[in-house]
């Protein structure tokens, strides 16, 4: 359904593009996504996104050696990472590195795996790939906040990662990203437990390892309906929310005791 | 049948929700227990985040008491005068319980604490309950009695009152304290308190079983809305929605926990809320030694 309309959608563009592109700009990269807004209703399980768009090249000839790479990023949030240790027989919370504000989502995609395209450093430069994010603890922490050892912020880092990769928030996807001809296309997966926000994205256009171009486009999720309404009053007006819901957990008690009285 | 938790931020099940919803309500309405030291790891097990799970059992423990206690009120098994008493150092205990959960969550040490608490609570209380009620099994195949009379100290403190539903005239020191011991416990746990309370009526106040599951049922109300409103105004962690799905499941769990309770004599059901309060705590405990699946936990503010 989405996919049928992002690509009659991708059709339509595509004719756009080659018309407006008549006189090439040496390494360009246009993107669209086929929807700009994901309205979270009651049904919501997750959902996909179309992703397309095209390049174009002053050198046609190794067209076939350009790489895309698409970056998504949600929006971002000091995390604490704590770490446990057996403390007379039980896990307990000893140490606690808190990082400046992380993507809350991460989601990269690529024609190939990312080391194939692009050095470490750059990869890195960039914050293309998961493992390059480079958490960077809030100044004031020091190595003795995460117990002893030089390195001692490099397992609360890979921590990070992993556990946001367990989530199915950190996500990356090399070989998902199609390319024809100069066309490409892929899907950025929403999970169901996507925060609501800004996402931004940036697609990069690649070859021999070099940025050649990058264009951003960015998406907003958020709550529609009955569940929007709930979560802004829950925000927006806790007193009152924290009475209607208990006012409605009395009301529903009362009425199974009267309705179950009826035998 | 999938529904989107607006609050938890996640996609559940909504049949998977009322089947939990409708057990915890039936154990409510079978022992005057809230259910919440059972819904609370439970949803928390489903992968709701904590602070909703606690925010939102409270609610859902707030209908299925109702029930309950109409359903006691009519069979004329609450003591209204000892659940206000009751009540009252309830909410002082509820005011000091919240101050102590920011604190300890500020520290990062809430989780253990919740787990620790449980552990000990459910461990101790269901050892001496489940002693107690063996033991009067036993004499009262015996003939015999299992019950005495009341401690001497407690009849040196002042401030007696008449309960007459009770059957009871001793001071009212002893049963504010429980209360307040009580109010700690629901504001940190997410439970009404009623497997503190129970025994505690039992045991230390010597009420007959027969009022102590309706009147625990009585001050569990108001106990869990005072600490249903608290989270919803300090944490915004109330799931309508999810409360709604638990109640429509507890309410009708509870009513037939009553009935079902009504059958089983006093020591049995002692027995049984016994067995229950210790399986969950040694749940809890093995929880505790184990080695984590993950040794690292992630926390993040804005989100929840």
């Amino acid at each position: 359904m989405g996919t049928a309309r992002g690509i009659a959608a991708l059709a339509a563009s595509l004719l756009g593009v080659a018309l407006a592109a008549a006189p090439a700009r040496a390494d360009s990269v246009l993107v669209d996504l086929s929807e700009h807004a994901i309205a979270i209703t009651s049904s919501f399980t997750g959902t996909q996104i179309l992703c397309y768009g095209t390049f174009e090249s002053d050198d046609p000839i190794i067209t076939t050696r350009h790489d895309i790479v698409l970056v998504v990023r949600g929006p971002s949030y000091p995390i604490t990472v704590r770490k446990k240790e057996r403390v007379a027989g039980i896990f307990v919370n000893r140490h606690a590195v808190t990082f400046e504000p992380m993507p809350s989502y991460y989601f990269v995609a690529s024609n190939r795996p990312l080391l194939e395209i692009a050095s470490r450093p750059r990869l890195r430069r960039h914050g293309i790939g998961a493992e390059f994010l480079n958490p960077r603890p809030v100044s004031g922490t020091s190595v003795s906040d995460a117990g002893a050892g030089p390195l001692a912020f490099r397992p609360y880092e890979e921590a990070l990662v992993r556990r946001k990769s367990e989530e199915g928030l950190y996500m990356e996807a090399s070989g998902s990203v199609i390319l024809r001809a100069n066309l490409f296309h892929t899907q950025i997966p929403i999970p169901a437990n996507a925060p609501v926000g800004n996402y931004d994205g940036t697609v990069y256009l690649m070859q021999d390892g070099r940025i050649l171009d990058a264009q951003t486009f960015s998406f907003q999720i958020d709550k529609t309906g009955l569940e929007r309404t709930i979560y802004r009053l829950a925000h927006d007006l806790p007193y009152l929310y924290g009475l209607i819901v208990i006012a409605l957990a009395a009301a529903l008690g009362f009425v199974a005791n009267l309705a179950l009285r009826q035998r | 049948m999938q529904i989107y938790l607006p609050i938890a931020e996640m996609s559940a099940n909504i049949l998977l929700l009322l089947g939990l919803g409708g057990a915890v309500g039936f154990l409510s309405g079978m022992f005057g227990v809230g259910g919440g030291f059972l819904l609370t790891p439970l949803l928390i097990f489903y992968g709701v985040p904590p602070p909703v799970a606690v925010g939102t059992g409270l609610n859902q423990i707030i209908a299925s008491s109702i029930s309950g206690a109409i359903a006691h009120t009519r069979r004329g098994s609450v003591d209204f005068r000892m659940g206000f008493v009751l009540l009252a150092g309830g909410i002082v205990g509820s005011v000091f319980g919240i101050l102590l959960f920011d604190y300890l969550q500020r520290l990062g040490q809430i989780d253990l604490f919740i787990s620790l608490v449980y552990v000990v609570f459910l461990g101790v209380i269901g050892g001496l309950m489940m002693w107690e009620s063996v033991n009067a099994l036993r004499a009262e195949r015996r003939g015999g009695r299992g019950r005495g009379g009341h401690h001497a100290w407690f009849h040196a403190l002042p401030f007696k009152m008449r309960f007459r539903r009770s059957k009871l005239y001793i001071s009212v020191i002893p049963p504010l304290l429980i209360g307040m011991l009580v109010g700690v416990l629901a504001a940190i746990m997410g439970v009404g308190g009623g497997f503190v309370m129970v025994p505690a009526m039992i045991y230390l106040l010597r009420m007959p079983t027969n009022v102590v599951v309706g009147t625990s049922l009585f001050q569990i109300i108001f106990i869990t809305a005072f600490n249903s409103y608290m989270h919803a105004i300090n944490h915004q962690a109330v799931d309508g929605v999810l409360a709604l799905i638990l109640i429509v499941g507890g309410v009708v769990g509870a009513e037939f926990g009553v009935r079902a309770g009504a059958k089983l004599i006093g020591a049995q059901l002692r027995a049984l809320l016994a067995l229950l309060v210790l399986l969950v705590s040694g749940r809890l405990a093995f929880d505790l030694f184990a080695t984590p699946a993950d040794l690292y936990d992630l926390t993040s503010a804005g989100l929840g």
